[in-house]
């Protein structure tokens, strides 16, 4: 017989909260009791599982009500800042290298989201969706991220014309794209961040749709918008060939 | 007096507010009302939290305390009703969304059937990520406490999810 390991422990041991040795003890155990493996993977599922459950209502979009009560009187733009958020969340530890991937994403369920809809509702008119593993732009969108280059409108139907104001690099490499959605009323600008074949929403801000022409410049965007991208950007947006190169 | 940067902080945090109220109400209806009692006391009472400490568990600590009198007061009004349906993702109608959604309900209702003192444990470790220790202060009960509420709230959820074909 091996040495037991409890539920208890167990669960400890998934969420990182026993002490080094104890972790060790459990890893080493792990190894050599299948059973104990999977009963690991099923308990860990289900923290997945829970999350995803409950992912859709950071996806909502804020009644008023709320909203008024946050905002109080001295009302300014609405501001979601993703970024602050995941810097906030909580860097786990994680005793089990084949768990490795999986703790990250579980850690990145925690996060505050909040999707960007346009006026009027209905589920079509959402354009970022939260799901357990962090807030993702929706496909159709991700497509015109994936693909279009800088300046032009492209209407998405339910939600306005979506124009990419700038495409740049972030100090990890990653490829990132301001954006905003215009409609008759308002203007939600997001910055966005490509991961694999999905963009992960990074931040977005909602500002009255300003009058006349529609100026895509970075410094011309919600506040949010425009830290998040002060906080992202690495050298120069790319512009011209180098946009669509970094695209491919 | 709160000030911009502190009211920018709050909005950021309504989402999440929300999900917690809801894994504790059991329903969106009596989530909301939470969230706004809980922003309107931290409105009001900003000056007792503490800067260099995360807004994120005072909120959820209000929160919390906020729901408690209100269940006292209520006595459960509301009841258990899975009235998500209007939280479920856009996307495709498919069959495997289907399926996706029925788990995502058959989740939400096992979490809700949990006693309280095991349901909030899920609300604040599994949802929002909170260590051992952080839940054992806010609930004032030893860490040992919650090591064990929720390993049994797990093992229940596992079994009923087991035997409803869901996952895990």
């Amino acid at each position: 017989m091996t040495d037991s390991v409890s539920d208890e422990i167990l669960v400890a041991f998934l969420h990182g909260e026993l002490p080094d040795a104890e972790m060790a003890r459990v890893e080493a155990v792990l190894n050599t009791d299948p059973a104990l493996a999977e009963r690991a993977a099923a308990l860990a599922d289900q923290d997945t599982a829970i999350r995803e459950a409950f992912a859709p209502v950071l996806a909502m979009p804020i009644p008023d009500r709320l909203h008024a009560v946050a905002q109080g009187p001295a009302s300014s733009t609405e501001i979601v800042d993703f970024a602050a958020a995941k810097a906030r969340r909580r860097a786990g530890g994680w005793g089990w290298p084949h768990y490795g991937a999986m703790a990250a994403s579980l850690i990145a369920g925690v996060l505050g989201g909040q999707p960007l809809w346009t006026s009027g509702s209905g589920e079509d008119r959402a354009i970022a969706i939260a799901a357990a593993d962090g807030v993702r732009v929706v496909d159709r969108v991700a497509a015109i991220l994936s693909t279009r280059a800088s300046g032009q409108a492209v209407p998405v139907a339910g939600v306005g014309d979506l124009t990419i104001a700038l495409t740049f690099k972030t100090s990890d490499n990653r490829l990132c794209r301001q954006f905003s959605v215009q409609s008759r009323t308002q203007s939600d600008d997001g910055v966005a961040c490509r991961d694999g074949a999905r963009w992960s929403l990074e931040a977005l801000g909602r500002r009255p749709a300003p009058a006349g022409e529609l100026r895509t410049a970075s410094g011309d965007a919600a506040p949010a918008v425009v830290t998040a991208v002060d906080g992202l950007i690495v050298g120069d947006p790319l512009v011209g060939e180098e946009e669509l190169k970094a695209l491919k | 007096m709160v000030n911009d940067q502190q009211r920018r902080d709050l909005i950021a945090l309504i989402p999440r507010l929300r999900r917690f109220a809801g894994a504790l109400t059991g329903n969106l209806a009596d989530a909301d009302d939470v969230t706004q009692a809980t922003l309107e006391r931290a409105m009001r009472n900003f000056d007792q939290w503490q800067d260099g400490t995360r807004l994120d568990r005072w909120l959820f600590t209000i929160a919390r305390n906020i729901w408690i009198d209100t269940r006292r007061r209520a006595h459960n009004a509301r009841g258990h009703d899975d009235i998500w349906e209007m939280v479920d993702l856009p996307g495709d109608d498919g069959p495997t969304e289907i399926e996706r959604r029925a788990v995502q309900r058959s989740v939400r209702a096992a979490v809700q059937d949990l006693p309280e003192d095991q349901r909030i444990l899920i609300a604040t470790i599994v949802l929002e990520g909170w260590s051992y220790r952080e839940a054992a202060d806010m609930l004032n009960i030893p860490i040992g406490t919650v090591m064990s509420r929720l390993s049994r709230a797990k093992a229940v959820l596992a079994d009923r999810l087991a035997a409803e074909g869901a996952t895990a």
